[in-house]
């Protein structure tokens, strides 16, 4: 019971900072927070928390943003929901040039590998001419 | 705006009207729900073209609770996706959490700690720290009621949850904030 008074207590006294109690409420609240020295320290520790917060910087929107979500917005029409939202950063969203670098290193690493593998065969190819040889001469 | 109008008028001009009005605000919820700008700008693309696309439901009742509710319902949808450990259920609170709430004596008397005392010598990153380690429903009520200063049914229509639940975040993020804030060092 002194738990759930408690809990009404702070509902109470954050709706009255926050302006949200009825006029009767509010009358009741003041007069219990004129008597009430635990009360009003809360309630002043209240005020201080809510100056802080609202003191802090605010974020400003990026100006950049509006001309991307105008340009999304170009690209869309309303009503068509089964089009997949595209979310991300230009760089991100340009994935075709990630694709295309990542096919350019595979292209390097596959011609790599072709030249070192024709390079091994014919090494290979030599050895076996030099056997083939070395048998034709023993004819 | 009536719906008639809305269903009248170009909807491009009708998203221009309801939702860009809202942008700053629209970009700050996204901002301290996500953590950082980059992401909040994504949750507002996306937010965007979420509300372009059905602007057509737009009930012509509230633009700035309709814009919001979709800006935080696509920050919660990308929160749960990317970050779901920060989607925390507040009935879910840590055991630190809950002492946090409750230095209490005895007699019930809430005890006013020397760290209480010098809470408010807090700069403004020492609260934007704290704030941040809020989970995000107790942070988005705080953001609503004090950054874009909405009243109780505006952020119960946001959030859609009840005005008494909106109270018992409210009341609880506070409490929390002010124990984080006593306690640093």
């Amino acid at each position: 019971m002194i738990a759930s008074m408690r809990d009404n207590d702070q509902l109470q006294m954050n709706a009255y900072c926050d302006g949200e109690l009825d006029p009767a409420s509010a009358i009741e609240f003041e007069r219990r927070l004129a008597g009430d020295e635990t009360l009003k320290a809360q309630y002043n520790r209240l005020l201080s928390l809510r100056r802080a917060v609202r003191s802090l910087p605010q974020y400003d929107v990026p100006a950049g943003l509006q001309a991307r979500i105008q340009s999304a917005l170009d690209a869309d029409r309303p009503g068509q929901a089964s089009r997949p939202v595209q979310v991300g950063r230009p760089w991100q969203r340009s994935w075709s040039f990630q694709a295309l670098a990542a096919a350019a290193v595979f292209g390097a690493v596959i011609s790599s590998s072709v030249m070192v593998t024709m390079e091994r065969y014919d090494r290979h190819q030599d050895v076996a001419r030099a056997v083939v040889a070395g048998h034709i001469r023993g004819l | 705006m009536s719906v008639a109008i809305v269903q009248n008028k170009d909807e491009r001009a009708v998203f221009d009207e309801v939702f860009l009005p809202h942008m700053a605000e629209a970009y700050r919820l996204a901002q301290w729900l996500t953590g950082n700008s980059y992401d909040a700008e994504d949750v507002v693309q996306d937010a965007a073209l979420r509300a372009f696309r059905g602007i057509k439901s737009f009930g012509a009742v509230n633009a700035r609770a309709w814009s919001l509710t979709i800006v935080r319902n696509t920050a919660y949808s990308w929160l749960t996706k990317n970050r779901p450990k920060a989607v925390v259920f507040t009935d879910d609170l840590s055991t630190a959490e809950q002492q946090g709430l409750e230095h209490e004596g005895p007699q019930g008397a809430r005890i006013e700690t020397p760290e209480e005392i010098a809470l408010f010598k807090a700069d403004a990153e020492e609260v934007q720290h704290a704030l941040a380690q809020l989970s995000a429903q107790f942070r988005e009520v705080i953001v609503l009621r004090e950054m874009n200063q909405l009243n109780y049914r505006d952020i119960a229509e946001i959030t859609n949850v009840p005005i008494g639940t909106v109270m018992s975040r409210l009341s609880r993020g506070r409490q929390l904030l002010i124990a984080l804030l006593g306690d640093r060092k």
